[in-house]
C-alpha cells in the first residue's frame, strides 16, 4: 500500500512536470501568469510556517527569529548555501545559549 | 561555449546551491528510514519521487496515518508549482526530442528552474539550454540519492543538536525570497503564513492544501483588482 502511494505520488509529480515540457503547448496567458506569479511563493510559505513552532526544550521564538534572519541573509546574498549555514549555525548557537 | 563545456559551466553554478540542500538531503533519507525502511528501501522513493518537500511532507501523514487521498493530494499541490515551473522552462527544451524532454521534465526542480531561469534572464539567447539545465539538474540528482541513502544509514547516529530538520525550512527560504519580486506576491505570501498558522490543527494534515489554495486565491485576486 505504502509502496502504492509512491507510485501514485511518483506519476502524479511527474505529470505536473511534463505536462509543458513535453508537450509543445507554450502557456503565456494572463491566467497563466497568475498561477506563476503565486503558485511557487504560496507553496514555499505553506512549508515554511509550520516549522516554525517551537519544540521542547527551544527558546519559544528560537525558529521564527532564525527563519527571519535567514530571510534577511537570502534577501542580501541569494545565496542557498549562505543562508543554510547561517541558519543552522545560528540556530544551534540560539539553542545552546539558551540552556 | 560547446555543449560539453555549458554542462560543465551548469554543475559549476549548481555546486554552492547543491551543497546548501545536503541537509536537506539527508533529513529525507532520515525520515524515511524512520517509517521502517533500511538504507536502500529508503533512496528508492527519492529517485521515484525526487522533490524533497513532498516526501517530507508524505512520510510526515505516513506516520500520523492520514489516509492515501489526503496523503497524495497533499504532494500534488506542494508539486504544483513544478507544473509552473514546467510552463516557465518548456521553450529553452523546445529542440530537444521527446524523450531527452521527458528527462528535463523528471528532473525539474526548484533549484534547476531558478538557475535557469537566472542564465535566461541574463542572456535570453544563451546556447545549450538544455546542457546548462542537465549540468545543473544531474549533479543535483547524484546528491539527492546519495544523501537519502547515507541519511537512512547514518539516521540515528546524527546528533539531534544539529537540528539538521531545520535545514528544511531555511532551504525553502532561500528560495522563497527571491522569488518575491513585487507586493502582491508579498501579500499572497502573508497571506498564505496567515492561514497555514490558522489551519495548523486541521484535519487529516491537510493545513498544508488549504493554505496554498488559500495563498493562490489571494494573489489572484489582488491580480485581478490592480492588473499588471
Amino acid at each position: 500500500m505504502i509502496w502504492l502511494l509512491f507510485l501514485a505520488i511518483a506519476l502524479v509529480t511527474l505529470g505536473l512536470r511534463s505536462v509543458f515540457i513535453v508537450s509543445d503547448g507554450g502557456a503565456d496567458s494572463t491566467r497563466f501568469d497568475t498561477l506563476r506569479r503565486f503558485v511557487p511563493v504560496a507553496a514555499l510559505t505553506a512549508l515554511i510556517v509550520p516549522s516554525i513552532l517551537p519544540r521542547d526544550g527551544e527558546p519559544a521564538p528560537a525558529r521564527i527569529a532564525t527563519i527571519a534572519l535567514a530571510a534577511l541573509v537570502a534577501w542580501r546574498t541569494k545565496n542557498v548555501l549562505v543562508t543554510v549555514i547561517v541558519g543552522l549555525v545560528v540556530f544551534a548557537g540560539i539553542v545552546a545559549l539558551s540552556r | 561555449m560547446t555543449w560539453r563545456s555549458t554542462f560543465v559551466r551548469g554543475a559549476v553554478d549548481m555546486f554552492p546551491v547543491m551543497l546548501g540542500a545536503v541537509p536537506f538531503g539527508l533529513i529525507v533519507g532520515v525520515t524515511c528510514a524512520g517509517l521502517g525502511f533500511g538504507a536502500a528501501a529508503s533512496t528508492l522513493p527519492s529517485m521515484m519521487i525526487f522533490a524533497g518537500a513532498s516526501q517530507l511532507a508524505t512520510y510526515d501523514l505516513i506516520a500520523k496515518a492520514a489516509p492515501f487521498v489526503v496523503v497524495l493530494f497533499t504532494a500534488a499541490f506542494i508539486n504544483l508549482r513544478f507544473l509552473v515551473y514546467s510552463a516557465a522552462i518548456a521553450p529553452v527544451f523546445r529542440s530537444e526530442r521527446r524523450l531527452v524532454r521527458l528527462l528535463y521534465a523528471y528532473l525539474l526542480t526548484d533549484q534547476g528552474y531558478a538557475m535557469t531561469a537566472a542564465r535566461r534572464l541574463k542572456d535570453p539567447d544563451a546556447p545549450h539550454g538544455g546542457a546548462y539545465y542537465l549540468g545543473g539538474s544531474l549533479s543535483l540528482w547524484v546528491m539527492w540519492l546519495i544523501t537519502a541513502f547515507v541519511g537512512a544509514y547514518a539516521g540515528a547516529s546524527i546528533p539531534p543538536s544539529w537540528s539538521l530538520d531545520f535545514a528544511v525550512p531555511l532551504c525553502f527560504t532561500a528560495l522563497l525570497v527571491p522569488a518575491i519580486a513585487d507586493r502582491e506576491q508579498l501579500l499572497c505570501a502573508l497571506a498564505t503564513a496567515v492561514v497555514s498558522l490558522l489551519a495548523l490543527k486541521a484535519p487529516h494534515g491537510s493545513g498544508v492544501i488549504i493554505s496554498i489554495v488559500a495563498g493562490i486565491a489571494v494573489g489572484a485576486l489582488l491580480a485581478r483588482r490592480s492588473p499588471a
